[in-house]
Order: C-alpha cells, then structure tokens, then sequence
C-alpha cells in the first residue's frame, strides 16, 4: 500500500523521525491487519512493534500526523516549483511569439488603420477603436484584450536601456517613464490622453546626474502605441518617445526616442514595467 | 541688432499666442491640409467628429433629422458630414485671404440661420475638433492656433 513509500520518503528526515515512521507504520500495518486484509509489510515483526507501541498512543493518528507534517513539506516544495513555473508562461511565451511574427507579417492595413483580424480580415480607423461603437463587423474593435487600459494606467513606471545609435553622442544609460496622469474623454474614448516624467541617468564628467522632462501625449488602442512629447512646447533640448507595446503583454514595450518632425529615430529603449513598490 | 532681432522674435512669438494672426493662420492651414486627408480617411475624420458632437449634445440630433442624424453611418448623413467638412476647409483655406474669407463666412452665416443653432452646440463642435485633430494628426498640432482660428470662424457662422 501507501504507507510503503513512507520509510524511504523519510530518509532525509532526522533519525527521529525516521524511528517514529517505523513505529508509525508498524502500527499503521497492524491496523490494517484489524480491519481489512491487505498492507505489503510481513505479519511478523511489524506485528510485534506495532502492538508493544499501540498501549501508549493511537497508531492511526501518529501515521497521519506523519503524512501530514510530509505534505506540508511537499506543499512547500510545490510552491518553489510554482514560482519557477510563473517564469517560463508558456501562454505568455505563445502570444509573445504571435505578436513578434504579428508584426513581421504586418497587418495589410495602411498606415492609422486597425486590423479587425479573425476569419473576415477588415480595416478600420484608428479612430473608431474603442469607441464604444462596434465599427468591424466581429467587434474586434471593441473587444476588451483590445481596449485594455492597463499600459498606461496612471502610476505605472517603465524602464529600460537606452542605446543611442543618432543625435547625441551619449553612453547607454538607464531610462524611465514615469505615468503621472491620464484623460479619456466620454465622448471620444478612441485615445487616452497621456501626461509623464520622462528620467535619464546620465553621467557627466564622472558624477552622476537625473535628466528629466515633463510630457504629454496619448496612447493609441489601435497600434498599441503610446506617444510622448515634450510637455512646454519651447522645450527643444529633449526629445519625443515612441512606446510599441508590441510584445503580446502590457508590461514591455518597444520605445525610439525621435525627433517630432520628423520622426528620425536617434535611439532604441526597450523598456519593462516596474514592480509596483506597495506602501503598508 | 541681435537684441533687436530677440526682441522682435519675442514679439512675434507673442503676438502668435494672441489671437489668430496670419503667422497662426498659415499654420492651422498646414494643419488641416494633413489631417483632412483624402478618400475613406476623410469619411472617417469626419464621422468621429461627429460622433463625438453628439455624445457632447445628444440634443443636437434632433436638427440632423432630414439627414438621417439619429445613424451618423448612414450614407445620407456621411454625405452630410462630408458637406460640413468641406464647408470648414473652404474657410480654412481663405484664412489667408480676407476678402474671401469673409465672403465664404457670410455664406455659411446665411445657411445657418433661421435653424436656431445654440451657442454650446458650437462649442460642442469646437471641443469634438480638438480632440479628433491631434488623433488624426498624432503629433506636430498647435491647439492655441486652432482654437483662436477656429473662434474666429464660428463667430463668422454664427454672426455674432
């Protein structure tokens, strides 16, 4: 039966508790032997042990104190088991992988269009997602994966890497977006408008400094794209951000710092959502 | 010099935030060029502003009746839409051109009145702009210019 795996179960235990499984099992055995037939262990021995130990305490209930002082271990073990389990989503994985081959394909769309996308392929304006109006003739328009605000949920810190490849000669340095406030107006739902602080640390001359700009700009459900300009519009020393949550989940995205004219990309930053800090 | 030149910089740069001047018209006329667009894009421009006129004053249906107002996709009231839109871009094209300018602004006064068009349903148009405007423009819209310029148009249509 069960009750045979325990002694070998048991081995990295102490020597106490290995002594108490013996007398466990004994006593689990001979209960057996009361009730129905059956228990792979021999009569013999078992027997003996089992009856000079069932005058002092229940067999019965040692056994199951036992098994169960061995589920908890094993629950705990599960739990390990279970983060590990977190890092590798295979569903994650998949829709990383169809959002990656997404965008190679492209959408057959022109440029400010939605791809409805199901068996009946339909583009419409960007818009009219989320509208709250049903505009593609399956709704995908306004499904609620598609209408999701959790990219640019007001509090939410993105950071990341950025490389510059144009426009200024600077080392790869830590980047932030920081989203302080957002507007969605009732009635035109299809942008959330969008207010950050954007942060840089840079290094100047061996000491550390925090470059930071105030911006505004909107989040577009149709391409997933978060926009941000400098907020003063005399500002010309920084520079706009383009954010693609492109990776099939809202915690990453793809983001180019460019020119707002002419969208000349100077650098690359892929960015990933902070851990929100709780205050207790 | 070069203070002088500062100066009269700032001094255009004043000035622009102002009212809408010619510097801010040749500016809200580059603007709208790119985001009334061409073809289905222009149809949806205008149906979003549309759309969004009428969950600010749902009211307002009521005069769109003859042109199927209660259904903004209905082919009679995107042919509508459309009309409006190419009554705006008429104005905003003469924005630099004053004479025709007022001409085109005394026509659309004619046609509106009589229809007892209410103050907030004008707003409601200007609010539903510029919000549509920056969607459909994304980046690079001066929302001072477009409202001061689209002000001045109003106050022409509605003639007072």
């Amino acid at each position: 039966g069960a009750g045979q795996n325990q002694p070998r179960e048991s081995e990295r235990l102490l020597t106490m508790w290995r002594l108490l499984i013996v007398s466990a099992l004994a006593g689990l055995v001979l209960a057996d032997d009361d009730g129905k037939s059956g228990g792979g262990g021999g009569k013999g021995i078992s027997g003996i042990i089992g009856r000079a130990f069932s005058d002092q305490f229940d067999p019965r209930l040692a056994a199951n104190a036992l098994r169960i002082m061995n589920l908890d271990r094993k629950i705990a073990e599960l739990k390990d088991k279970l983060h590990e389990a977190e890092k590798v989503d295979p569903e994650r994985f998949l829709h990383e992988m169809e959002a990656r081959v997404s965008s190679v394909e492209g959408t057959h769309c022109h440029e400010h269009e939605f791809q409805c996308g199901g068996d009946e392929q339909e583009c419409i304006s960007d818009l009219f997602v989320c509208d709250h109006h049903d505009d593609c003739h399956n709704g995908h328009d306004e499904d609620d994966e598609v209408c999701d605000t959790e990219p640019v949920k007001a509090g939410h810190t993105y950071s990341g890497t950025s490389h510059w490849h144009d426009c200024l000669t600077r080392e790869d340095h830590v980047s932030r977006i920081m989203i302080t406030g957002t507007t969605r107006r009732k009635f035109f739902p299809s942008r959330i408008w969008v207010r950050a602080n954007f942060e840089s640390d840079l290094e100047h001359d061996g000491h550390k400094e925090v470059s930071e700009f105030h911006a505004k700009g909107y989040y577009n459900f149709a391409d997933r794209r978060l926009f941000l300009k400098p907020a003063d519009d005399d500002d010309d020393a920084h520079l706009s951000v383009i954010c693609d949550f492109d990776l099939g989940d809202d915690e990453r995205a793809t983001c180019h710092r460019v020119h707002e004219g002419t969208l000349h990309d100077c650098a690359d930053l892929h960015v990933h959502l902070e851990e929100e800090h709780h205050t207790h | 010099m070069k203070v002088l030149v500062v100066v009269l910089a700032l001094v255009a740069v004043a000035m622009a935030s102002e009212d809408c001047d010619s510097l801010t018209r040749l500016k809200v006329k580059a603007q709208w060029r790119r985001a009334y667009s061409h073809g289905h894009n222009r149809e949806d421009f205008a149906q979003a502003i549309w759309r969004a006129i009428f969950a600010q004053v749902p009211d307002a249906r009521n005069l769109f009746k003859r042109v199927h107002g209660d259904d903004t996709t209905s082919p009679q009231f995107e042919a509508h839409a459309l009309r409006v839109l190419a009554g705006f871009d008429i104005a905003i094209s003469v924005l630099d051109q004053p004479e025709a300018l007022k001409a085109e602004l005394d026509h659309l006064e004619h046609q509106h009145d009589n229809r007892h068009i209410p103050d907030n349903y004008f707003d409601a148009f200007k609010t539903a702009l510029l919000h549509v405007l920056p969607a459909q423009l994304g980046r690079c819209w001066d929302k001072e210019a477009w409202s001061e310029c689209f002000d001045l148009i109003a106050h022409g249509v509605k003639g007072h």
